[in-house]
C-alpha cells in the first residue's frame, strides 16, 4: 500500500514539474508571399516569391494562381505556370511577375489572387481554393523588379542527409568497439545535435506534431480508409427529396485532414438532392470555439471529419459506413411512406 | 533488487509523461522515448515508430526523428523500455513466468521493425500501426468507448493483436519487449554506446 502511495505522490509531483515542457498545437498548411508589401511603380513590373507549403499527408497538385484584375488593369504571371507537384511536407516557390497599369494611382492596394490546386487521396482528387491577399504599394520611380523570388534549389538537404547518415553508422560500427566506444558515442552526439537542428530547420518538429494532433481514424485502425465519396441511387435520392422538415448540417474538416474531403463532398450530394437540407463547412482551426461547443475537439484530439445536425447536436464522426450513419442521423422518410417509388 | 523502487518510480512518471494530456495540454512536438501511441486520447507526445512510418511512407528523409532517437539512444539505450515505456511496464506487470524461449527469437523485434519501415515504403500506409497491440490498448479501446470508434475489422483485428500479446506477456516474461518491439529493436542498437548502460563487474559475476 505504501508503496502505491509513492507512486501516487511522485507521479503529482512530476505532473508539476514536467508541465512547462509541453506547447500548444498549430496550424500546418500555409501559403506565404516574399515580402509583405510589393513595391511596384506605374506602368513597371515586378517580381514576388509565392512559397506554398504542403503539411499534409497527402500531394498537392496542380497548383497554379487565378486572379480577375483586368478592372485594375494589372497583370500577374507565373514561373512556372503550374506547379505539377508538391510532395507531402514539402514546399514550392512561384515566381509571381505582376505588371501594373501606367495610370496606377500612387498609393496601396490590396489584390485578391486565389491559388487553385487538387488535393489528392490515392486515385481521387479534390480542388481546393485558397483566397491570397498580396499587398502592392505603387510608388512612381521604383525599381522595377524590386522583390525578387528565391527559386534556387537548396543545396543542402542531400548534403546533410549523407553527413547524418553516415555519422549514425559511422558512430554505431565504432561504438561496438570497446576501445572506441566513446568516440562513437561522441560520433553519435554530433549525429543527434546536427538532426535535431537541422530536423527544426526543416519545420519537421512541426510535422511531427501535426502527425500526431489529428486523429487519422483509419491510419490507426479504427476504421477502413475510404476515399470514394458513397453513391446516391434513385432510391437514396428519393428518400432525400421526400424530406420535408428542415435538417441543418455542419461539416468539421480541416485542411490537413485526410477524408474531409470525401465526407465534404457527400455531404455536399446530399444537400443537393433534398430542398430540406442546408449545410454549412467549418474549419475546426479557424473556428475551434464552434467545434468545441458541437464535441468535435475530443479529449483535445481533433476529430475530423465530424458531422453535426444542428437541432440535435448529434455527432457523426470518421467515414466509415457514410452514407447509411448519415441518412440515420438525418431521419429520412422510407420512400413507401411518402407515397414515391424506388 | 534494489533497484525496485527507483525503477517504479521512473516507470510512474512514464505513464505519467504518457497520458499527461490530463492537464489539458495538447499535443507537442516531442517523441517519446517508448512505444506509445499518439492515438491515445491522453498523449501529448509523438509515437516513434507511428512517426517513423509516416515519414518514410512520404519519402521524407528524417532528420528530426533520427536527431531525437540518437538522443535517446545516446543517453539510455533500451533502458527506456524497462524504466519508462508504459507498454513495457505493462509487460513487467503481467512478467509471472520468468522463462524464456528461444534465443534466436529475440531477433524478432529486428524483423518486426523492418516489416514497419519496408511495409510503410511499399504500401504508403502505417501498417504496423494497424496492428500495433499498444495502440488497441491505448487508441482502440478507449475510442470505443468513448462513442468515436465502432466495433469494425481494424478494430477486431486490433483487439486480436493485443490478446495475442497479452497472453504472450503471462506466459513468458517481458514477451513483446523482449521478442516483437521494434521501438526495443530500434533502441538496442545504442546500448553499447548509451551513458546508462548494464555493465558487468567481474569480481562480483566469476561464475
Amino acid at each position: 500500500m505504501r508503496d502505491r502511495l509513492g507512486v501516487l505522490v511522485v507521479a503529482l509531483l512530476g505532473l508539476f514539474l514536467l508541465a512547462p515542457l509541453a506547447c500548444g498545437q498549430e496550424a500546418i498548411l500555409t501559403f506565404e508571399w516574399g515580402a509583405e508589401t510589393l513595391t511596384i511603380a506605374p506602368g513597371g513590373e515586378a517580381r514576388i516569391a509565392l512559397v506554398a507549403r504542403n503539411g499534409s499527408v497527402y500531394e498537392g497538385d496542380d497548383l497554379e494562381l487565378e486572379a480577375d484584375l483586368e478592372e485594375l488593369g494589372f497583370t500577374l504571371a507565373t514561373d512556372p505556370e503550374i506547379v505539377k507537384k508538391i510532395a507531402p511536407f514539402g514546399d514550392a516557390t512561384l515566381d509571381v511577375l505582376l505588371a501594373a497599369p501606367a495610370d496606377a494611382a500612387e498609393g496601396e492596394i490590396e489584390l485578391t489572387i486565389s491559388a487553385l490546386y487538387t488535393y489528392c487521396i490515392d486515385e481521387s482528387c479534390f480542388m481546393l481554393e485558397e483566397p491570397l491577399t498580396l499587398r502592392v504599394a505603387i510608388v512612381p520611380g521604383a525599381d522595377p523588379i524590386a522583390a525578387t523570388a528565391s527559386t534556387r534549389a537548396n543545396p543542402w538537404p542531400p548534403i546533410v542527409a549523407a553527413l547524418v547518415l553516415a555519422g549514425l553508422a559511422a558512430g554505431l560500427l565504432l561504438g561496438r568497439r570497446t576501445r572506441l566506444r566513446i568516440a562513437g558515442a561522441v560520433g553519435l552526439a554530433v549525429v543527434a545535435v546536427l538532426g535535431l537542428a537541422y530536423g527544426t530547420l526543416e519545420m519537421q518538429h512541426e510535422q511531427a506534431q501535426g502527425i500526431g494532433a489529428v486523429l487519422c481514424m483509419s491510419c490507426v485502425g479504427l476504421e477502413i480508409p475510404s476515399h470514394e465519396p458513397p453513391e446516391l441511387s434513385a432510391e437514396d435520392e428519393g428518400r432525400l427529396a421526400a424530406l420535408t422538415e428542415p435538417r441543418e448540417l455542419l461539416v468539421f474538416s480541416a485542411t490537413w485532414c485526410h477524408s474531409c474531403p470525401v465526407a465534404k463532398a457527400f455531404v455536399a450530394a446530399v444537400d443537393d438532392a433534398s430542398a430540406a437540407i442546408t449545410h454549412r463547412v467549418i474549419d475546426v482551426e479557424e473556428e475551434p470555439e464552434t467545434a468545441e461547443a458541437y464535441g468535435v475537439v475530443v479529449s483535445g484530439r481533433t476529430i475530423v471529419p465530424a458531422i453535426v445536425r444542428v437541432d440535435t447536436s448529434e455527432l457523426l464522426t470518421g467515414t466509415d459506413h457514410l452514407k447509411a450513419r448519415l441518412f440515420e442521423l438525418l431521419e429520412l422518410p422510407d420512400v413507401e411512406e411518402t407515397g414515391g417509388s424506388s | 533488487m534494489k533497484l525496485k523502487w527507483p525503477r517504479r518510480t521512473v516507470q510512474s512518471l512514464g505513464i505519467l509523461f504518457g497520458i499527461f494530456h490530463i492537464t489539458g495540454i495538447g499535443m507537442t512536438h516531442i517523441l517519446f522515448p517508448g512505444l506509445h501511441c499518439y492515438a491515445c486520447p491522453l498523449a501529448i507526445t509523438v509515437c516513434p515508430i507511428g512517426l517513423m512510418q509516416n515519414l518514410v511512407a512520404f519519402g521524407v528523409v528524417p532528420y528530426f526523428w533520427i536527431g531525437a532517437i540518437v538522443a535517446y539512444g545516446l543517453f539510455a539505450g533500451r533502458g527506456f523500455c524497462g524504466w519508462f515505456c508504459p507498454f513495457g511496464t505493462l509487460n513487467d506487470l503481467l512478467s509471472f513466468r520468468k522463462v524464456k524461449i528461444g534465443a534466436w527469437t529475440s531477433y524478432g523485434k529486428y524483423v518486426v521493425l523492418i516489416f514497419a519501415i519496408v511495409g510503410a515504403w511499399l504500401a504508403t500506409d502505417t501498417l504496423f500501426c494497424k496492428l500495433c497491440p499498444a495502440a488497441s490498448l491505448e487508441a482502440s479501446i478507449p475510442y470505443l468507448f468513448m462513442g468515436v470508434a465502432k466495433l469494425n475489422t481494424p478494430l477486431l483485428v486490433h483487439l486480436g493483436t493485443l490478446a495475442g500479446t497479452l497472453v504472450g506477456m503471462l506466459l513468458v516474461a517481458r514477451f513483446w519487449c523482449r521478442y516483437l518491439c521494434p521501438m526495443g529493436g530500434l533502441l538496442s542498437l545504442f546500448n553499447r554506446v548509451s551513458f546508462l548502460r548494464l555493465r558487468l563487474d567481474e569480481q562480483r559475476c566469476k561464475t
